[in-house]
């Protein structure tokens, strides 16, 4: 099975409103069965802020799904209902 | 403790918003229209109405320029009406922390409440030991009346069942010397200047954002774009703070207009030479304790809290005063900014000629999305630094100690670390200063973590303490 790929935007507003941490959060907290199944990296500005949407930073992209406002619980459950199909 | 959720974000997003807006080609304009855009016609808002969400989002904007809510002197002026003043102030706003009485929602009138663990008891353990008669029996349960209560907290010791809890006040309970409480008309926080040490802990606490300080980053700004040549001085704990290499960030910090970064660190090898030398002195003339002095809120809490500890806290200049003598003396007449995680920095800069402004990291990232600065696509070569590991280790708690250890040969220390400043800590530094220590050397930082858990800070100690290690690896050792 192909792994979900998570890629954590570290533009520098992603950066700053929280995805500097979503690295080691998602690595320290998600399950081992769930870490199994993911492949988590940190990418280059995603461009989502460009509108000036600043309030919706951190953006996370769980598959080809993006998350705006991203939160350990949020990406969490994302993860989850892909798996599920 | 570090968080990060809906009142630490809105907080950075008013900054960038702020900093974006200045960048503008029409700043009055972009400031004036920010409560719009963040709470536009038909959006969710978290306050009674639309309407307070936008009154509160202007007067954070407010501080984000550094003017605090109690200048307002006409509600009719916008945002943007006070962009003049503020460009036109050669010296930055105070220092001083300040409450949003609108955004205070004078939160916990009572600080006991009975629960639904109440058994309505025959016993009323709870109205017996109550000294104002503040328990009724209401439907089979003990209710405290909120206008009698004197939070004295006597029932919930003498209830049986252990129903009666205790609510804290946030902001309150997070502050280390009592100079935030309620005002007894309203409810509403007030802080007390004569107590405050501009710690951050209550603003960092308060769960509807209701404290602020005054920010300098339009300040810097504005002297950046008058073409000013103005210096960046960076603390140590810059480590993790933003994405990229150390002189990727250095190169970020110039494509802003700053003419020369220079680093803190260099002035914490200062410190830790002077001080372990101090420190050696000291004891030999029979000291039986040294507390550092690097800790800007810990030296507000020396002269307003615990003045008896005075004559043991070190004499030694702090990194910050080190390296604004430094940089003063290579640039003459230039204009210079401390960067760092503090709020108390502002305090001790206004008392040092050496230092213009103070912007905490959270401001300089706001800078970088204004001037639409990418940290991690900007081209650097070097990623040198001119600072010994161990004044990179300032940065953390357990760092100044660490590097006095280092330095101070043929001398025993037994050092007491005081990893955050609370009630708690300030009882033991004031015995402390009775003679009743268990060390000899005394470590104080205000923050948890060290300047790593600072309230100007953009990312959790557990992360920045990876790259702060990383770096100090790097650095020459001594």
């Amino acid at each position: 099975m192909n792994k979900i790929k998570i890629k954590i935007c570290v533009g520098t507003t992603c950066f700053i409103m929280g995805g500097a941490d979503m690295f080691d959060k998602l690595n320290d907290d998600l399950s081992e069965e769930l870490l199994t199944k993911i492949d988590i990296s940190l990418s280059h500005c995603l461009g989502e802020c460009s509108s000036g949407a600043h309030g919706l930073a951190p953006y996370v992209l769980v598959g080809d799904t993006l998350i705006s406002a991203a939160t350990f619980e949020k990406i969490e459950a994302e993860i989850i209902k892909q798996l599920r199909g | 403790m570090f968080y990060t959720n809906s009142a630490t974000r809105l907080h950075k997003e008013i900054l960038i918003r702020v900093a974006n807006a200045f960048c503008n080609e029409n700043k009055i304009d972009s400031l004036n229209r920010i409560p719009l855009e963040m709470r536009p016609k038909d959006a969710e808002f978290t306050r009674c109405c639309l309407y307070k969400d936008r009154a509160i989002i202007k007067y954070r904007c407010m501080a984000a320029l550094g003017v605090g809510y109690d200048e307002e002197v006409d509600e009719l002026m916008l945002i943007g009406d006070y962009l003049e003043n503020v460009e036109k102030r050669q010296n930055p706003a105070d220092h001083n922390l300040s409450v949003i009485t609108e955004a205070c929602s004078a939160c916990i009138k009572t600080s006991y409440m009975v629960t639904n663990a109440c058994m309505g008891c025959l016993a009323k353990s709870c109205q017996s030991a109550c000294p104002k008669d503040a328990i009724k029996m209401v439907d089979g349960q003990a209710v405290i009346d909120k206008d009698k209560c004197i939070n004295c907290g006597l029932c919930m010791q003498a209830c049986p069942y252990h129903a009666i809890i205790y609510i804290p006040t946030p902001c309150e309970a997070a502050c280390p010397v009592g100079a935030i409480t309620k005002d007894p008309e309203t409810g509403k926080e007030q802080i007390d200047e004569d107590k405050c040490i501009y710690c951050g802990k209550c603003m960092k606490e308060c769960p509807f954002a209701a404290i602020s300080g005054k920010s300098q980053m339009v300040d810097v700004l504005n002297k950046i774009e008058k073409g000013n040549k103005v210096i960046a001085m960076v603390a140590p704990s810059i480590s993790g703070q933003f994405p990229g290499t150390y002189g990727q960030i250095f190169e970020s910090i110039r494509k802003l207009g700053f003419n020369d970064v220079c680093e803190v660190a260099v002035g914490a090898d200062k410190t830790t030479e002077s001080e372990a030398e101090e420190f050696i002195e000291r004891m030999e003339a029979g000291d039986p304790v040294m507390t550092t002095s690097c800790c800007p809120a810990y030296i507000q809490a020396v002269k307003k809290i615990i003045p008896e500890i005075e004559p043991f806290v070190s004499t030694t200049p702090t990194p910050m005063a080190f390296s604004g003598q430094i940089v003063k003396e290579k640039y003459k007449d230039a204009i210079t900014v401390f960067i760092g995680p503090c709020l108390a920095k502002r305090a001790e800069a206004s008392t040092n000629d050496n230092i213009d402004y103070v912007l905490t990291f959270e401001e300089l990232g706001a800078m970088f999305i204004g001037k639409q600065i990418d940290v991690l696509e900007v081209e650097a070569a070097d990623d040198v630094t001119d600072a010994c590991s161990d004044g990179h280790g300032f940065a953390t708690s357990g760092g100044v100690t660490q590097a006095i250890e280092n330095a101070a040969e043929n001398v025993i220390i037994k050092p007491v670390t005081i990893n955050g400043l609370t009630k708690k800590q300030i009882t033991l530094l004031k015995m402390a200063a009775k003679g009743k220590c268990a060390g000899n050397f005394m470590e104080v930082m205000a923050c948890e973590g060290g300047c790593l858990g600072g309230p100007g800070t953009n990312v959790n100690p557990k992360s920045s303490l990876k790259a702060l290690k990383l770096r100090q690896e790097r650095a020459q050792l001594v």
